[in-house]
């Protein structure tokens, strides 16, 4: 640094008329009164709002969480019309998602089958940002399942590059391109239900405590064996909704450290409030539950075409297993989460296409919904986030609601774990990328066969289950 | 003056001015490391004396100071470099008092530091971490402008966040 004058050197006047073009005067542009940035005078005395809201923001964007967040919204009026603003509570998202270490931009896998009864396995393993037209596939895997024990196995769920696969009652978990698997236990006949289960939830988290006895290896995408996590698989066999906000949710659970399969169910959903609707009608059964989504410790099951169209959150890691063994049951917390403002829960007519999507963007929730405006020759997309202050106070967020052009087949969709404004779609055997903000189509890859269904993995984070469509 | 303008013949230096006209002599790499320098240099490059009148001179040396050791780091970039940077930056806000902390952050956020912003930042988000709302408005000298039960009712909305 050079040294420092209290004057100005004679040689260089500070405003010479003759040289008064090569001189820059800054403006003070953000502050709002014409202080000087002073250690003395008016704004010494609570320098803080003397801040511009844009500088304010920045700092509040790196507040460690959301109470932190919710108590700073109630310090002042200014502060709390910031924090409220919808853009600024996506932006605490998205840099709030950008500092976790998994959720860097590149590089990311697509990891989709060709057909859930027959599945093939592909993953494209993308190394560059897809805004990057230039090379950003770097390798294609392709995997089958015929390193199981029965050849006609069924994909139920999927998390972090496991497979949750059944057979006839039997439960397996592999991972396609490792070709390594472990049984689950049978499901003993207290537990176990005659109907086969309507809907299938799977996911892990890291775990300091080692997995019983199993032996087995099961790698993951990021080479750590299965043993390193717990686990949980859910299986729903009735899911029916009464007018005086009861619910009868029957499911089996499996708990990785204990090794058993225990009841799990719930009469009451938190949060749900159903006094207003009609009578339901009898047949309402588990069939009407859509995908389920991990997010964040948290199975997300979607019901979109019952008459309480909502989500359910089940959460599989709120209970010890240790203690259960003997009663075989547990008593659970779920949620109710009701369906945005704007969500058409309308039944689609036959024929007309579209599609209801929950997917995890930037580790938070996301729900996306398409429909056919036939006359009119376009789908209508919306997509919200959902935002979680905590357990028991989430709302919806429209994050976008666009016209889409220029595609008259979707077969499938998939969110793009880390880009908001991005969506994966299936059309016959080609699946593009595409920019919602920009309007604009890029095609991925093109395989010799139709693809059913896609989903992407990055980290822990999955969107998409494989389905039969 | 600079001791180091000697060393290459290639690098520039820029006068910068304070509003208590202080003057400092920097070298050019030093002082791009502020977007707003930066945006100046690069619209019509002469050697400069630039006047920065809403910048005190005390607060204006901090920022070139953090600059300057930033900008020497970048040139030989090893992961080691990293380590360093990031301790000095510990140690460059550690000791800073709360007013000083805020001129300077709003110095650095007018010459558009950005680097500087987050890491100040930072520091003043840091200073919320676990603090009641009355102790966050102590700390930051605010006063609650809302009218009678506004508050009450924006805290029940929120309940959780209170306990």
């Amino acid at each position: 640094m050079g040294a420092i004058t209290s004057d100005p050197p004679p040689s260089l006047p500070c405003v010479p008329p003759r040289r008064s073009k090569r001189i820059k005067l800054m403006m003070w542009k953000k502050l709002r009164d014409s202080e000087s940035i002073d250690d003395k005078g008016p704004v010494a005395s609570s320098a803080i709002s003397s801040f511009s809201d844009d500088l304010l923001l920045e700092m509040f964007l790196r507040l460690p969480d959301r109470p932190s967040l919710a108590r700073c919204s109630i310090v002042c009026k200014r502060w709390f019309s910031l924090i409220s603003s919808t853009q600024f509570i996506l932006s605490f998202n998205q840099f709030r998602g950008n500092r976790k270490p998994f959720s860097s931009i590149t590089p990311f896998d697509i990891f989709f089958n060709y057909d859930q009864y027959y599945p093939n396995f592909h993953k494209l393993t993308c190394s560059k940002q897809v805004r990057d037209k230039s090379k950003h596939i770097t390798g294609i895997t392709t995997s089958n399942l015929d390193f199981l024990p029965y050849t006609n196995m069924v994909v139920r769920a999927s998390f972090d590059g496991f497979l949750l696969v059944s057979h006839q009652g039997c439960y397996y978990i592999c991972n396609p391109f490792t070709r390594q698997w472990l049984a689950l236990p049978e499901i003993p006949s207290p537990i176990a239900s005659p109907l086969d289960p309507g809907a299938y939830g799977f996911l892990c988290e890291p775990s300091e405590q080692v997995a019983g006895e199993s032996t087995t290896i099961i790698m993951d995408r990021n080479n750590k064996d299965i043993s390193q996590y717990r686990y949980r698989v859910l299986l729903i066999y009735k899911c029916e909704f009464y007018r005086d906000g009861r619910v009868d949710f029957r499911a089996a659970i499996f708990c990785s450290e204990t090794g058993n399969w225990l009841n799990t169910w719930t009469p009451l959903l938190l949060g749900a409030k159903f006094k207003r609707f009609e009578p339901l009608p009898p047949d309402v059964y588990v069939s009407e539950l859509q995908d389920i989504v991990a997010c964040k410790g948290v199975l997300y099951c979607l019901r979109a075409y019952t008459k309480i169209k909502g989500i359910i959150a089940y959460e599989p890691f709120a209970f010890d297993p240790f203690g259960y063994e003997k009663r075989m049951m547990i008593w659970t917390k779920c949620h109710f989460i009701p369906m945005p403002l704007g969500f058409s829960c309308k039944r689609r007519p036959p024929r007309s296409k579209g599609r209801e999507l929950l997917g995890v963007v930037q580790g938070q929730l996301r729900l996306l919904q398409l429909q056919e405006i036939k006359r009119e020759a376009y789908f209508d997309l919306k997509v919200w986030e959902l935002i979680d202050y905590a357990e028991d106070t989430r709302s919806w967020l429209l994050v976008h609601e666009v016209k889409l052009k220029g595609a008259d087949e979707i077969f499938e969709l998939a969110f793009h774990s880390n880009n908001g404004n991005m969506i994966f779609m299936v059309c016959d055997h080609k699946i593009y990328l595409y920019d919602i903000e920009k309007e604009e189509y890029e095609k991925i890859c093109e395989f010799p066969y139709k693809v059913h269904s896609l989903f992407t993995i990055k980290g822990l984070e999955i969107a998409g289950l494989p389905k039969y469509t | 003056m600079s001791s180091s303008s000697t060393t290459t013949t290639t690098t520039r230096l820029l006068m910068l001015k304070a509003s208590d006209g202080v003057t400092f002599e920097v070298e050019e790499a030093v002082a791009t490391k502020l977007g707003a320098i930066n945006n100046m240099v690069e619209e019509e490059g002469s050697e400069d004396l630039i006047c920065l009148p809403n910048v005190n001179g005390k607060f204006l040396g901090m920022v070139l100071e953090w600059c300057k050791k930033h900008a020497n780091n970048n040139t030989n970039s090893d992961k080691g470099n990293d380590e360093v940077n990031k301790w000095w930056d510990k140690e460059f806000v550690m000791d800073l008092d709360q007013n000083t902390l805020y001129h300077l952050l709003m110095a650095a956020d007018y010459l558009s530091g950005t680097e500087l912003v987050d890491l100040l930042t930072e520091k003043v988000a840091s200073m919320i971490r676990g603090k009641k709302v009355e102790e966050i408005r102590e700390t930051f000298k605010i006063k609650s402008d809302f009218l009678p039960g506004q508050e009450e009712e924006i805290r029940k909305k929120n309940s959780w966040a209170f306990e």
